[in-house]
């Protein structure tokens, strides 16, 4: 039976690419063709990396696999905490889940399934993450095809340990929540450890590693010396797949038995324990729980403590309509994470660009390290804004019967986006301010040009919204349908462009204030016609749902 | 008071509402039809959530086309799939839209309370409605519907989910609004309800409307001395399945 479940599985993944229309096939492509050049690029960094190590250091093996233990850790994290909203995605809230719940298959042969399901889905990012890795040692030590082949079994068995420590989390979170709750907290979480190690990384990124880069750290390289020393790290699984990898392709097998006989063992006891503990769940109908939240509050008092107001005031529609806004944004975890990404590159970017402002001539150096924070604010602004319409889903009949101009819908979503935007920028501006000492007039002229960029982004981001809203969204990624992303961060980047040279040529005319006047003019303009745009649009909207 | 002229929506070739002239006043009305007659198409056009291809739809003598926000100002919706704002609670959606349509705070808390307890769910005002069943949020979709005195009220399926209590508590007060000087435009599939409750029927098939008047002068149309709704609605709207099925269960 789990065959045949198997098998019908990959004709439904068959079915996405002979099925699945012209363009969106195109932009499968493409989104390979992406991700192919991405494991290249990383490749050919780490082959850079790992030919130093061996050129300048007399333990140079050594460093590679410090560097092995450090970027794997990372990834069995990102792993684990990813597997969680994988987990709870195919074993409760998958469309097929309650279908299959209602067919004589035995519990356990449906958690396996939907175990392999989960494990295959949480590793796609080892394919174009890992991959590299396996290669570059491998290519490194000049390994034989053993290598290859034996790594890649070690892989296979390295993947099911986090969905299998996902899974025990997962079935742990159904017991306090909803399995749609768990999984926007999940995923919430997935983004903040995803920007921490991210942010981790930009410490011991290849190019503070290497001796003949001018960004070279030698903290960073005497951290990387020391990692192996450290105690924690010898436990963790990922440690034992970098020494399995490390030990396999200098032909040492007799050391590689050891990790391998350790991650062979966890591997199979996580996944004989999930498929229990699975079936078990399955069985008690824990995964199909889906209001679980609200029996817990039974026997609550949950009377409301209703406003109290005088008989003839009215709360005015436009600020209830931000109000709106700030709360469907504050109780989705998934956009919440997003705008907390945007948050940590536009802290972390500017220093790393740090270096490279010392060839730039003042007055533009001072400026160049805020140029990150700009251009993330807007491409911020603009995509916030843009989710801010399809977010609604299928709730905007409401503003669209409700007796209210569609104008003033849209200037409370572009107001709520640029408050929030701005509020995350400001704070940005300080630390890079302090950090990087600049003067008052750059943090004015900076905080100036950013306020301009988030509003105008805004502006253009609603317009771009209402045209490409997908309301029936799944998935945040499907907020905007076709190539709406797309389309977005080259008008987002055009814009900003633009906005750039006009404060450079006012500079230039006459001096920098001139400058931010004509862009401000600029993010105004931008602003009204992004927001009449889009309520144009909107007013025209045949609503089929 | 809602009255269209020469309603009608066409998709490419395919004719939804086929020139629907209709006037509704102070009364209940159910809109009667199979699956894909353009029962909802109608309301969404009603509503302005569609735009008709030709024809004119005017709520108490405002042109919805021509002053759509003062004509929405008269209505409430309930459609048939209660799409809420999942992420509010309940609470703050019937305040949200309270606001909309510049309801006293006041009032809207008074109502939203009264309304709560008809349809039972005050024990939850404050909970996010993403934990409701279908039913309780058709239930906020109701009281949203009705917080702001609407002279004309248009429901789409409204009892689908309903509890039975939930349900007859939904017929005392449309009947009682009503009384009051409501204008009620219901599409269902219940034909008890219909039958139970209206004043007056429509019947579309096919995007044309094939019979309006009473239950007794839907009789009177469909040649029927006796019987319910049931059988004049089969007789209006083609029967031909009815021999089909016997087939099949003869064969079967």
């Amino acid at each position: 039976m789990l065959l045949t479940l198997l098998k019908f599985r990959l004709y439904r993944f068959a079915n996405h690419f002979t099925h699945g229309g012209t363009i969106r096939n195109r932009r499968r492509l493409l989104g390979f063709i992406a991700a192919l050049f991405f494991s290249v690029w990383i490749f050919t960094q780490l082959q850079r990396l790992f030919s130093t190590f061996v050129l300048f250091h007399e333990h140079g093996s050594s460093l590679v696999l410090n560097f092995l233990i450090a970027s794997f850790a990372g990834l069995f994290v990102f792993l684990l905490f990813s597997g969680i909203p994988v987990i709870l995605h195919f074993f409760c809230l998958s469309k097929d889940t309650p279908l299959l719940l209602a067919t004589p298959i035995k519990a356990k042969t449906l958690s396996q399934y939907k175990f392999i399901e989960a494990t295959i889905a949480n590793s796609a990012v080892f394919l174009y993450l890992g991959l590299p890795f396996l290669i570059a040692v491998g290519v490194a030590a000049k390994a034989t095809a053993f290598y290859f082949i034996l790594a890649a079994l070690a892989a296979v068995l390295f993947l099911v340990i986090p969905t299998g420590l996902g899974t025990a989390i997962a079935l742990l979170l159904l017991r306090l929540f909803s399995a749609k709750r768990a999984k926007n907290w999940a995923v919430a979480v997935m983004g903040i450890i995803f920007i921490s190690i991210w942010a981790a990384f930009q410490f011991l990124r290849v190019s503070r590693l290497d001796p003949t880069s001018p960004d070279f750290n030698p903290v960073a390289w005497d951290t990387l010396s020391d990692l192996a020393s450290h105690p924690y790290l010898s436990l963790l699984p990922s440690t034992w797949l970098a020494k399995i990898w490390m030990f396999l392709s200098q032909g040492d097998v007799g050391q590689a038995v050891v990790p391998a006989a350790g991650l062979f063992l966890l591997s199979l006891l996580l996944y004989a324990l999930s498929i229990w503990v699975a079936a078990w769940a399955f069985q008690n109908d824990l995964t199909g729980n889906q209001a679980k939240s609200i029996l817990f509050h039974r026997g609550k008092e949950m009377r409301s403590k209703v406003t109290e107001a005088s008989s003839t005031s009215t709360h005015l529609p436009l600020f209830e309509m931000m109000r709106l806004n700030f709360r469907l944004l504050k109780r989705d975890p998934r956009q919440f994470t997003n705008l907390l990404l945007f948050l940590a590159m536009m802290i972390v970017l500017p220093f790393t660009a740090q270096t490279d402002a010392r060839s730039i001539g003042e007055p533009w150096s001072s400026y160049y390290p805020f140029l990150f924070i700009v251009i993330f604010a807007s491409l911020m602004a603009a995509g916030l804004s843009a989710r801010m319409i399809p977010m609604e889903g299928y709730s905007f009949s409401f503003p669209m019967t409700a007796p209210q101009p569609m104008q003033k819908f849209i200037t409370a979503k572009v107001f709520a986006t640029s408050s929030v935007c701005a509020v995350l920028t400001f704070s940005t501006i300080i630390i890079v301010t302090y950090e990087t000492k600049s003067s008052i007039s750059v943090f004015c002229v900076v905080l100036a040009a950013v306020f301009g960029a988030i509003l105008s982004s805004a502006g253009v981001g609603s317009c771009m919204g209402a045209a490409f809203a997908k309301f029936d969204w799944d998935h945040p990624k499907q907020m905007l349908q076709g190539s709406g992303n797309l389309v977005l961060s080259l008008i987002t980047a055009a814009i900003f462009a633009i906005g750039i040279l006009l404060i450079i040529a006012g500079h230039f005319l006459y001096n920098i204030a001139a400058g931010l006047a004509f862009f401000a003019l600029y993010s105004l303009l931008l602003t009204f016609l992004g927001t009449h745009l889009a309520s144009k649009r909107l007013e025209r909207l045949e609503w089929s749902f | 008071m809602i009255q269209t002229i020469h309603l009608t929506k066409k998709y490419n070739s395919f004719l939804a509402v086929d020139d629907l002239s209709l006037t509704v006043n102070n009364e209940l009305f159910v809109f009667l039809g199979p699956n894909g007659a353009g029962k909802t198409t109608t309301i969404k056009m009603m509503t302005g959530l569609l735009q008709p291809t030709h024809g004119s739809i005017t709520i108490n003598g405002i042109d919805l086309h021509k002053n759509p926000i003062q004509a929405k100002q008269c209505f409430g919706l309930v459609q048939e799939q209660a799409y809420v704002y999942e992420k509010l609670t309940a609470c703050e959606f019937i305040q949200f839209i309270a606001s909309l349509y510049k309801v006293p705070i006041l009032k809207a808390n008074q109502k939203m309370e009264q309304l709560f307890e008809i349809f039972e769910i005050s024990d939850w005002m404050n909970d996010l409605i993403e934990d409701f069943s279908h039913g309780m949020k058709q239930k906020v979709a109701l009281t949203a519907a009705l917080i702001h005195d609407p002279k004309v009220l248009f429901l789409d399926e409204p009892t689908v989910g309903l509890d039975p209590k939930a349900a007859r508590n939904l017929k005392e007060l449309l009947r009682g609004l009503v009384n009051k000087g409501t204008t009620v435009f219901m599409s269902t599939h219940i034909l008890e309800v219909a039958e139970r409750m209206c004043d007056r029927i429509g019947i579309i098939n096919k995007g044309k409307l094939v019979a309006l008047g009473s239950l007794d002068e839907l009789r009177e149309k469909a040649s029927l001395q006796s019987g319910n709704l049931e059988d004049i609605f089969l007789k209006l709207t083609g029967s031909s399945e009815m021999a089909n099925v016997a087939k099949y269960l003869e064969e079967a």
